[in-house]
């Protein structure tokens, strides 16, 4: 009797077993089964994505998701997508996630789901390596050429209402005036400094200090929790060992070191 | 359609707009003095007899007419410092602005020079005056008072053309009116105010030419 009401509880339990894990488990399951991930990353985002010589997507949203695809042991099925159709490509199941340099809000996160935040765009002040500035309130002297009514503009004023501030109308002669030598230093976002250094050789613009930072975070569906955990432990761990970082630091020229976890 | 001035909010920068309507008039002065010399070397140049300063005098004038200020504003300022000839941003903003005022200067001036018929320099020689002397007192002032007019206008142009030095970062009235604007977004009444600020400017400088031209040539000629 006793051994009879055992087997019949292991195999209602076994049962529910069967039936419940797959089914919690489904996204990951599904994605790891299928052999593939299918992520979308940005072409038109440099140097988070862009397309290459050979026509093949690079930058450090792509390098992102060939690394969580070779952590999950699938292959990465890359999609090209813009800043518009990122959410509609997750919202139809076209995509299971999206790594595109997508900043969080309120609205978006009631349509998607966002891990952690796994870089940063940072606005800050670049220059040379000789100049010796880690901080606004060293700034000293030294000229610093930004475009005016900027974020910059407005949190450098912020922080060295007394520095040696050039005021220009746009970008490009904001960067000008420091190619020229006109500015020393340039008020701008970590990846305009990345695109005039790589299109300047012998430009050196190295972050001194950073004013602000806007995370990125990847993008998933909804109604996902094994995937969503499964990305922010792999968020998570990517900034203990370094491997985030080395990220930014390869792509963007900026150290960043962790940001706080969603 | 109706909109709600608030000049109010310009009050916090009222240090900004005095400083740079001194600075538009320091580069007005400063850049119609330059160009007003330039512009006479250009004129004799262009009017002498010799061959290589007459074609160099052309090529000056023709290339500075014929292109935009903005243009050569931004050569002076972003190009030359790769030839290794730096200058801060209000330094260049006179060294471009005279380089453009000159070359219309000079060709007013030349005009001027060429008016003056030969018999009059001849008729001052035969007074006994030295060829300094009949320069100065017959062609040039002659000549002066007979395009003063069009200088006087291209003096107030240039006064107003000031305002693009700001694509260089030179700290004038209109740079300082959209750093403002850029602040307070309230840029109706920040263009407003810098409108009445230039036309007080050129009207004071166009009083004051009208002064200058009572004093040296109206007076001057009645009591000849």
């Amino acid at each position: 009797m006793l051994k009879h009401l055992s087997r019949i509880v292991s195999a209602v339990l076994l049962a529910g077993a069967v039936s419940v894990v797959p089914a919690m488990a489904a996204d990951l399951q599904q994605i790891i089964a299928s052999g593939k991930i299918r992520i979308g990353v940005p072409v038109d985002v440099a140097p988070f994505g862009s397309m290459d010589a050979s026509n093949q997507p690079v930058g450090l949203d792509v390098d992102m998701a060939n690394a969580i695809a070779k952590a999950l042991g699938v292959t990465a099925e890359l999609t090209p997508i813009t800043g518009a159709n990122r959410i509609p490509y997750l919202m139809t199941d076209k995509l299971d996630i999206v790594i595109a340099a997508m900043g969080a809000t309120p609205q978006r996160a009631l349509q998607i789901d966002f891990t952690s935040p796994y870089a940063a765009l940072s606005e800050g002040v670049f220059g040379p390596d000789n100049i010796n500035v880690s901080s606004a309130d060293q700034l000293g002297d030294y000229t610093i050429a930004l475009t005016k009514g900027t974020t910059q503009d407005l949190l450098l004023t912020a922080l060295a209402p007394n520095a040696k501030i050039q005021r220009y109308d746009d970008d490009a002669s904001s960067a000008a005036a420091f190619l020229s030598g006109q500015a020393q230093l340039l008020a701008t976002a970590d990846i305009v400094a990345q695109d005039i250094m790589s299109k300047n050789k012998g430009a050196v613009l190295h972050p001194k200090f950073i004013m602000s930072e806007s995370p990125c975070y990847i993008g998933l569906p909804q109604g996902e929790p094994e995937l969503l955990h499964w990305l922010n432990t792999y968020v998570h761990l990517g900034w203990h060992d370094g491997s985030l970082s080395a990220l930014s630091q390869k792509w963007l020229g900026t150290n960043i070191t962790s940001l706080p976890p969603i | 359609m109706s909109y709600n001035f608030r000049f109010s909010a310009l009050l916090p920068y009222t240090d900004e707009i005095v400083r740079g309507v001194v600075l538009t008039l320091q580069l007005s002065v400063i850049t119609m003095s330059i160009g007003l010399v330039i512009g006479l070397f250009v004129a004799l140049a262009r009017t002498g007899s010799i061959p290589v300063l007459r074609g160099a005098a052309t090529t000056y004038v023709e290339a500075i007419r014929n292109t935009p200020l903005l243009v050569q504003l931004l050569i002076v300022f972003f190009g030359l410092p790769h030839l290794g000839i730096r200058f801060d941003a209000n330094t260049a903003a006179v060294v471009a602005l005279s380089i453009n005022l000159g070359a219309y200067c000079g060709e007013i001036l030349r005009a001027g020079l060429q008016s003056i018929r030969t018999s009059q320099v001849e008729a001052g020689r035969s007074l006994g005056l030295t060829a300094g002397q009949t320069f100065r007192h017959v062609v040039l002032f002659q000549a002066v008072k007979a395009v003063y007019p069009a200088l006087t206008s291209q003096f107030v142009l240039l006064l107003l053309a000031t305002s693009v030095v700001s694509a260089i970062g030179a700290t004038e009235l209109f740079s300082e009116a959209s750093f403002i604007d850029s602040r307070t977004y309230r840029s109706f009444e920040t263009y407003s105010l810098i409108t009445a600020a230039y036309l007080v400017l050129t009207l004071t400088f166009r009083a004051l030419f009208a002064v200058v031209w009572q004093l040296v040539f109206v007076r001057r000629s009645r009591s000849r």
